[in-house]
């Protein structure tokens, strides 16, 4: 799961992502392997994604595994369109 | 007064058949970093349980790709066996079980090398050079072990499987592996994946290829090769690892330790492994929720760096402490990192030094590859 930064306005837009599992922040270079594992995460999230929750039901969902800079998760649409604006 | 004048197109070495100059150089021709295993800035002497098969960096430079977790573990200097002569260390691997590998799973270490560090090469050309990789190895099993050099895939994976032999258990050996360069394929020669060292210790079928020559698939390993995973316990010792231009090994070349470990900060760089309130950065508090500091780094990374903190604190000494994690955000570039901080307990418009929490403290900077 990753989060968006926020942004400084003195330095303009957000230059990194946040990667929850361990707290990484993330540059935006396309040179840096994190960056580059977490836009292909990101792009290559399919719609109706099956989430298994337990032996008893799982769930369909457009949710992706990116979350605003507010903590709202994004949906799947919303999060390739915000990468593919991204460096 | 005149000047004495030097005519000398080579210098001899105490290396047999070794030169100084003429494209055998005695220095810097290593294209491995850390191939002695002496720098470990992430775990020290631990031992360690990989868990992101994807690639997990363990000592530095020196990676684990593999399909099931849980099966080995590695150490700088497992099992405390004397290392080869001229050596002080080495990468230890362990088997934790009698796995029984699939086609399709992979157990591997291997170093990416940087494109600019290969760029002389000439591979994906008609010029492309020989080069001959050679290191130290011990196991508790015998028979042919493999690995393979190969690129990133991107482009068209290129792969070069090779076999070894280890004779006797529980010695060291020193093998040496000499390979035509690759005449076709993509070699970039940027700050980008340029050649991998891989060496396998359990891959299925599906990423093995004949030995001894190119192929244009992913292969991690040589057909046939030994699983060490595959028998509790097993050991798999490596050290000296030597990658050069030219159709024979020379001597190991000797790096000194701050040279190393400059080297092996290019790509990760860990600050704070001090004391507690050891600093590493400056900076100031803009309000009482919000601090930044700048994070000057060691050496040029190879990439804008990734950043993780631990136990890490923001204080003026006079009127603020404050524990702060995870960033909130960054500005990186390659020399140096504005991090910035959220927290409640900051005082406003006051300077803000960057401090180890506690003596386990630390920032880490991660440009691998």
């Amino acid at each position: 799961m990753y989060q968006q930064n926020l942004y400084h306005p003195l330095f303009g837009k957000a230059q990194s992502v946040s990667r929850l599992s361990d707290g990484a922040c993330i540059p935006f270079d396309e040179a840096n392997t994190d960056y580059q594992a977490f836009k292909t995460s990101v792009l290559e999230q399919q719609a109706n994604t099956v989430i298994e929750h337990d032996d008893s039901f799982s769930m369909s969902s457009d949710e992706s595994i990116l979350k605003d800079a507010d903590g709202n998760v994004m949906t799947i649409d919303q999060a390739k369109e915000y990468v593919r604006t991204l460096p | 007064m005149a000047y004495g004048t030097v005519n000398a197109d080579v210098i001899n070495t105490s290396t047999s058949g070794g030169v100084l100059g003429a494209g055998n150089a005695s220095i810097m021709k290593n294209r491995i970093i850390n191939g002695a295993m002496v720098v470990s800035q992430r775990n020290g002497t631990s031992s360690v349980t990989p868990t992101n098969g994807n690639g997990e960096y363990t000592l530095d430079r020196w990676a684990f790709q593999f399909s099931q977790a849980s099966k080995f573990t590695t150490q700088q200097n497992a099992g405390s066996v004397t290392p080869p002569v001229g050596f002080s260390n080495y990468l230890g691997i362990t088997s934790s079980s009698s796995y029984s590998i699939a086609a399709g799973d992979y157990f591997n270490v291997y170093q990416p090398i940087e494109g600019y560090n290969i760029a002389d090469l000439g591979w994906g050309t008609a010029n492309a050079k020989t080069v001959t990789l050679s290191f130290w190895v011990r196991s508790s099993l015998t028979g042919t072990f493999g690995g393979a050099l190969g690129n990133s895939g991107s482009g068209g994976a290129r792969s070069y499987p090779f076999t070894y032999t280890i004779s006797s258990a529980n010695t060291w050996e020193q093998k040496s592996i000499t390979i035509a360069g690759d005449t076709s394929g993509t070699w970039l020669s940027t700050n980008g994946w340029g050649i991998a060292v891989q060496f396998g210790f359990g891959v299925g079928s599906t990423y093995s290829g004949t030995a001894g020559a190119w192929a244009g698939s992913l292969y991690f390993s040589a057909t046939g090769a030994t699983s060490v995973v595959g028998t509790n316990g097993a050991t798999f010792y490596i050290t000296g690892v030597q990658l050069e231009v030219g159709s024979s090994a020379t001597g190991f070349e000797y790096v000194n330790y701050q040279t190393s470990l400059a080297n092996c900060q290019r790509y990760y760089t860990k600050l704070g492994v001090g004391t507690s309130s050891s600093g590493i950065g400056v900076g100031v508090t803009s309000l009482t929720t919000t601090a930044q500091v700048v994070v000057p780094l060691p050496i040029t990374m190879r990439a804008s760096p990734t950043c993780t903190v631990s136990n890490m604190a923001i204080t003026d000494w006079q009127t603020y402490t404050t524990t702060v994690t995870p960033v909130a955000y960054q500005y990186a570039c390659p020399t140096s990192v504005l991090l910035a901080f959220n927290s409640s307990g900051f005082v406003a418009y006051r300077p803000a030094l960057f401090v180890q929490a506690t003596s386990a403290g630390y920032t880490d900077f991660s440009a691998e590859l």
